[in-house]
């Protein structure tokens, strides 16, 4: 069969056209697999870099409203009294240490809250003549709800570290987030327990840095072959 | 022509066997089970899939156009690797055809 080529000059037009778009798609994904690559790079700076200058809670975060991206790993100072005591179930630490964790509701004032991890839940008779009336200040790390849940949230027992879980449970404007407590203290005496370390966070962005990377090459590469491939079949038909 | 076919027939069968796994092993437990550790073991099959495949497309490009098919029979080609059995089925009408 002999094939005919067309001489004229709309469908070569049109064609090329075509391949200049397709091209330019191609390119464009692979720019966004560039984007995409840059910002899982600054997300995994910001969710593992701590900021150890302290500021008062408030100053930084409000009731009620969800955390800024800004706030969260700040350290952070706050004073009220603890309301209520809860286990937060398999919890894991900095080094992957899997354990139950005590976790107390704090009132900042008169009617707001935010939930602080005070230590493992295996210590948490330690300080028996702390009541719930006394006042307690707190440093500690803010960090962002849980997403997702460890167990079934039953009577003081929380699924998650996240004030979404007690919000039908008590009247309090709760705050976003959680405070990992690197210390307690009353009346200017330290409460002296084992503090848990923050467990290190994964990017919201899936995959690796160096699999957007070359992603970035794969689309590029697919944006050469939509130019080179009008050539090539010329090449090879004639 | 024959070490393009042969090019052609050895990526064909590696595309349709890793889609295989991608819509049959890797989707049922990402979507459907919640296997978090499971699902991390499994992590390289999308991943190689998505390395092989625009091998599979350089060398669909390259059969198709010795063998003169038209742009749109070329495309089909191409589209056969992203499903689970089509890029066995276009290898066997390859073998059918070139052999």
């Amino acid at each position: 069969m002999i094939q005919t080529r067309s001489n004229s000059l709309a469908p070569r037009i049109g064609a090329g056209v075509g391949v200049v778009v397709l091209a330019a798609v191609f390119f464009s994904l692979g720019m966004w697999q560039l984007d995409r690559a840059a910002a899982l790079k600054a997300s995994l700076i910001s969710a593992t870099t701590i900021d150890e200058k302290v500021v008062a809670l408030e100053s930084i975060a409000a009731a009620n409203t969800s955390l800024s991206p800004s706030a969260i790993n700040r350290t952070v100072k706050v004073s009220g009294h603890y309301v209520a005591n809860y286990r937060a179930p398999g919890q894991s630490n900095g080094d992957g240490e899997i354990a139950d964790w005590e976790v107390a509701l704090l009132q900042v004032g008169t009617d707001r809250a935010v939930l602080v991890v005070r230590g493992l839940w295996s210590e948490r008779l330690l300080n028996p003549d702390i009541s719930q009336s006394m006042g307690i200040d707190i440093v500690g790390v803010l960090r962002a709800g849980q997403d997702g849940d460890r167990v079934d949230n039953s009577a003081g027992v929380i699924s998650r570290l996240d004030s979404a879980v007690i919000v039908g449970s008590t009247d309090l404007d709760l705050f976003d987030g959680y405070i990992l407590a690197s210390s307690e203290s009353r009346g200017g005496s330290e409460l002296n327990r084992n503090r848990p370390s923050a467990e290190k966070l994964r990017s919201r962005i899936p995959g690796f840095y160096w699999q957007h990377l070359s992603y970035v090459v794969i689309w590029w590469l697919m944006a050469g072959v939509v130019l080179y491939l009008p050539f090539y079949r010329r090449k090879v038909g004639t | 022509m024959k070490s393009v076919v042969l090019r052609f027939r050895v990526m064909a069968i590696i595309a349709g066997l890793m889609s295989l796994l991608l819509w049959f092993v890797y989707m049922p437990i990402k979507y459907l089970f919640d296997a978090p550790d499971l699902h991390s073991s499994i992590i390289w099959i999308p991943m190689v899939h998505g390395y092989l495949y625009p091998i599979y497309i350089l060398t669909a490009i390259q059969f198709a156009t010795k063998a003169r098919w038209p742009i749109m029979k070329m495309l089909g080609l191409i589209l056969a690797g992203t499903l689970p059995v089509a890029s066995l089925l276009a290898e066997r009408r390859v073998v059918r055809s070139h052999s």
